[in-house]
């Protein structure tokens, strides 16, 4: 916070002043899974006791998560056209990615460019946190039991890479690194809600691990709150 | 020819720091590589720690790692894997080796042969200087992010292709530690042959340099196939190829970017054909060592000494076809570990009659229990231990249960730590008179000597039997999360507090070796009344080495000769 | 102080002078690291089976083949430049090592110039296994050439005021740096049929 200076003040505050009144429109929606739902199998956490200890019933991976209503949580919505150019301020707020009962939660997780992004081992088992990445620098560190925490920072734009533990092979978790705020992943209920989006024309891109990215385009004037909602399907 | 020697006389730069004379480079080397000893030892010190105490917090001093390697002072998996693989690089390639050959060869080889100085003098310089930028290459690695190389000193890929940045710098390191050891073994090998005084015939060349000899065409054609892998592996991780990296290979589930196609055991192969000479490059220097000494102190002839020189040919013959018993495990088929067994087997026959002829020497002799005696003899049974541990190592059937166990680390160190270190150290008791006019502190050399030889035993010894156990090495919790491991990790803590104890042991050498420098107790040209032409020299021995024409009439080991007048009946006496 | 015996004289039991024994000694380890490589060759080779291109699918032969001649043509002129100055004809040595350097340099030429079509034609070291093994084996033995042009055109140019003073020390010079030239010569040899030709 030292390095605050005059002009990333001014910029706070004409955001505050100019942008957020303009700003208020929201875009939001549910995305649905249509067509048969694939019976997935357990996860056998059999290797690792500690995993096995964490979960009293059978855990169900998490690469299609429906609610009864089929409505697909972990699903990254994200404005990828038609935002002015500019530098957005970088959220002081880390984004905190848990590894519990040896699984990533969340599961899919975006985050800015240059946010800070906390590490978190609540497991007390060991886990190493190997990001798969193509454009930032890949890195691949251990997380004994005893390291409960640890943070990293990613500096260059890249969407969707997996973050993998070597440990336990069935954990995977996914990250997209944007330059803008402009995202949300969808709840167990399938909602997403992107706010205070400036009123213009966008291209939306809706993205899931396995069922590839679906796009809608959606219009927005000040104060306005748009729906658009995503159905996915096995193709 | 006195124009340039005037000129050496003159500047501090050129006479100590870019020298040319083969005793101060001699003792550059032998600066350098006591201070990598003292740094590769460190690691493990600190490795040790999380060994014994595995995630608990390492008092005083584990903060200042900083939260990379030791956050709250506990040592991350990373960082163990750095210091494992760097304690093996560091003790081998910039400790042991340029401690045997570079600092001893080089200062003891010319003295004992009657030569000036080596063949090529500038060539020894740069040597050096190789090697020194290769260390310094290596220390920096620790710095880069990601940090040193973690692979192991063995640096098997695929996992080496694939590490941080850290693996390109010790693979930078390495190339000119092999330049180094290039140029260092061509010139010996010259120097030998050629600078040989009048007289002084291969059956009359003293054991040692025999010893350097054969070492030095080992490091002369083992190393330039690691040069090659060495190229490879750099071409692997900064050109995208794919040498070491099969087709169809997966990191964490993600298939690789690659075209494949490679093999991981050309590695394999390509590093052992080193490695095992290399093994050879520890010890032979070190029974070089040994054998001045005891044929010193026993006052006695060498017992066969031609056997022993055709044996040590031999040894450096066969270490060329045995490299692939590292390998038992990899899969290659009983035809060709057939082979390798046997050749292994056979490897040993030239080492028991080195020992046996050790022995030999004792039998009967005036023994005199000098501190480089002491060291000397503390070698006989440690190389023992460690020569005879690694025969169920060359046996494929048994090494499939002790391949890559604490066994192996035992077995290896044995030969290594007790074996070759006490040897050098025997060395540098021995011939501190030599370089410096002075003897070392033999109190301080009997404190220093008795905890070290028994601090190196209940180190190693203990290793056995985690190793039988099945305890892996490698592994940054000493084995605490296996089952099978359970009944011999309370080693760990008694193997730590030994290693910790041998530390403190070694605080009465640094401190002899230092002050002996300045008020040892002074002592003639030929201390030891030996025989060999480097006790000829005025003391320390002027650039240019001697003073007067010099003949060699005699063998190296004319001890208590009938009918001599003294018990020592020096090369460069005329026989009567 | 003493001199270094046997840097001009040759030693009566082994028959040679100090630096001639050094580069056999030095080209014996060099042998190993072509050893090592050519081995990696075979491994790799065997290991793909029928994958494994024919060099000339990559490689131009006749290029190839036109390399082959200007590098023995340089060997040829290495050799006649030491037989001039055991002749003591120091203008025909000059010339002959003048043309030795020229010929390496042309072989240099013709390299980048293979290499540059390689890249034009996006044939890199990452595509298989044996643009890998050939761009390392080249190149290392191109980094040799590199090597014996600058230590030739150190004794053509400064080091030969050598010559006047000590004439015999400057010809086990040029005699010593001829074993390694035709030793770079020989790897090529081996190299060019390997790549090229198998």
């Amino acid at each position: 916070m030292k390095k605050f200076n005059t002009s990333t003040c001014s910029l706070i505050i004409s955001v505050i002043l100019l942008g957020v009144p303009a700003y208020a429109a929201t875009i939001k929606g549910v995305v649905s899974y249509e067509g048969e739902v694939p019976n997935l199998k357990p996860i056998d956490m059999g290797a690792d006791a500690i995993c096995l200890s964490k979960h009293g019933s059978a855990v169900m991976p998490q690469i299609l998560v429906l609610d009864e209503n089929k409505k697909m949580a972990n699903v990254l919505v994200q404005i990828v056209s038609g935002l002015p150019k500019q530098e957005y301020p970088v959220p002081t707020e880390p984004v905190v990615l848990t590894q519990e009962g040896c699984q990533y939660h969340p599961h899919v997780v975006g985050v800015q460019v240059g946010q800070t992004v906390k590490v978190l081992n609540p497991d007390g088992t060991l886990h190493n946190v190997h990001a798969l990445c193509k454009v930032n620098a890949e890195f691949n560190l251990a997380m004994p039991k005893f390291r409960t925490e640890m943070t990293k920072v990613f500096d260059k734009v890249e969407t969707m890479f997996p973050i993998k533990c070597d440990v336990h092979p069935w954990m995977a978790g996914w990250v997209a690194v944007l330059a803008h705020p402009y995202f949300n992943v969808s709840q167990t209920n399938g909602a997403f809600e992107i706010a205070n989006v400036p009123a213009g024309t966008y291209e939306l891109e809706a993205w899931h691990e396995k069922l590839g990215t679906q796009k809608a385009s959606v219009t927005v004037t000040a104060d306005e709150t748009k729906e658009v909602n995503f159905t996915f399907s096995r193709p | 020819m006195s124009e340039s020697h005037h000129e050496h006389e003159s500047s501090f730069w050129k006479k100590y720091i870019f020298s040319v004379d083969h005793k101060i480079i001699g003792l550059q080397y032998g600066i350098t590589s006591l201070i990598f000893l003292l740094f590769g030892f460190t690691i493990m010190m600190l490795m040790r720690w999380q060994l014994a105490y595995p995630e608990q917090p390492l008092p005083v001093i584990g903060k200042i790692f900083g939260e990379n390697r030791m956050p709250g002072g506990i040592m991350l998996p990373e960082f163990y894997n750095q210091l494992g693989a760097m304690h093996g690089t560091i003790m081998v390639f910039l400790g042991v080796v340029p401690l045997a050959v570079g600092a001893f060869g080089n200062y003891i080889v010319p003295l004992q042969i009657g030569a000036p100085d080596m063949a090529f003098p500038k060539l020894n310089m740069a040597s050096y200087w190789s090697f020194f930028v290769g260390g310094v290459i290596m220390l920096v690695s620790f710095f880069v992010p990601g940090g040193a190389a973690s692979s192991g000193w063995t640096s098997y890929p695929p996992l080496s292709d694939i590490a941080t940045v850290g693996q390109t710098m010790w693979l930078f390191g390495m190339a000119f530690l092999i330049t180094s050891s290039l140029l260092g073994s061509v010139n010996f090998i010259v120097t030998i042959f050629q600078l040989r005084v009048k007289g002084l015939t291969f059956m009359r060349l003293p054991f040692f340099v025999w010893a350097q000899l054969v070492t030095s065409f080992l490091l002369l054609l083992a190393f330039p196939p690691l040069e090659a892998a060495s190229v490879m592996q750099l071409m692997d991780r900064l050109a995208g190829t794919s040498f070491f990296l099969p087709s169809g290979l997966l990191i964490s589930g993600q298939p690789l970017a690659n075209s494949g196609g490679g093999s991981v055991l050309l590695w394999q192969h390509l590093f052992w054909f080193l490695a095992h000479p290399e093994v050879y490059v520890l010890i032979l220097p070190a029974m070089g060592i040994v054998t001045e000494i005891l044929a010193n102190n026993t006052r006695k002839p060498i017992g066969a000494y031609k056997l022993m020189v055709y044996a040590i040919i031999f040894l450096g013959f066969m270490s060329f076809i045995v490299w692939a018993h590292h390998m038992f495990l990899t899969g290659m088929g009983t035809a060709i570990s057939s082979f390798f067994q046997a050749t292994t087997m056979i490897i040993s026959i030239p080492s028991v009659v080195i020992l046996a002829a050790f022995f030999l020497t004792l039998w009967g002799g005036a023994i005199r229990f000098t501190i480089p005696m002491l060291f000397a003899l503390a070698f006989l049974p440690m190389f023992g231990i460690g020569g005879l541990t690694g025969l169920p190592l060359g046996l494929a059937a048994a090494d499939i249960h002790l391949h890559d166990t604490y066994y192996v680390i035992g077995h290896f160190h044995y030969i290594v730590a007790p074996g070759t270190i006490f040897a050098l150290f025997a060395g540098i008791y021995y011939w501190f008179p030599k370089a410096t006019g002075r003897k070392m502190n033999t109190l301080l050399g009997h404190l220093h000597f008795w905890p070290s030889f028994v601090c190196m035993n209940l180190i190693f010894m203990p290793m056995f039997i985690q190793g039988l156990a099945g305890v892996s090495r490698r592994l940054y919790d000493g084995g605490l999360t296996y089952a099978h491991a359970q009944g011999a990790l309370h080693w760990n803590v008694f193997i730590s507090m030994a290693v910790w104890t041998l530390a403190l042991s070694q605080i009465p050498f640094i401190i002899n070796l230092l002050v002996s420098m300045k008020c040892g107790e002074k002592v003639g040209d030929n201390p030891w009344e030996a025989t060999t032409l480097e006790w000829a020299t005025p003391t320390p021995p002027p650039h240019g080495n001697f003073t007067r024409e010099l003949s060699v009439y005699r063998g190296p080991y004319e001890y208590s000769v009938p009918g001599a007048s003294r018990d020592f009946s020096p090369q460069y006496e005329e026989k009567p | 102080m003493q001199e270094i015996p046997y840097t001009v004289a040759v030693r009566q039991d082994t028959g040679l002078y100090n630096a001639k024994m050094g580069i056999w000694l030095f080209l014996a380890s060099e042998v190993m690291l072509f050893g090592g490589l050519f081995s990696a060759y075979v491994l790799l080779r065997v290991g793909a089976g029928e994958h494994w291109p024919l060099g000339a699918t990559y490689l131009n032969v006749a290029i190839g083949t036109f390399n082959t001649f200007v590098l023995m043509s340089s060997s040829i002129t290495m050799l006649m430049a030491w037989a001039s100055l055991k002749m003591k004809n120091f203008g025909h040595f000059k010339m002959y090592q003048g043309i030795t350097i020229a010929l390496a340099l042309l072989f240099l030429s013709v390299k980048g110039y293979e290499y540059s079509m390689k890249f034009k034609h996006h044939h890199f070291p990452s595509d298989n296994t044996f643009l890998a093994i050939y761009f390392t084996l080249t190149g290392i033995h191109a980094l040799h050439i590199i090597g014996g042009v600058v230590v030739n055109s150190y004794l053509w140019g400064p080091g030969s005021k050598m010559w006047q003073a000590e004439p015999e020390r400057f010809t086990n010079r040029i005699e010593v740096a001829g074993l390694y030239w035709h030793f770079v010569d020989l790897v090529w040899i081996f190299l060019f049929s390997v790549m090229y030709l198998l």
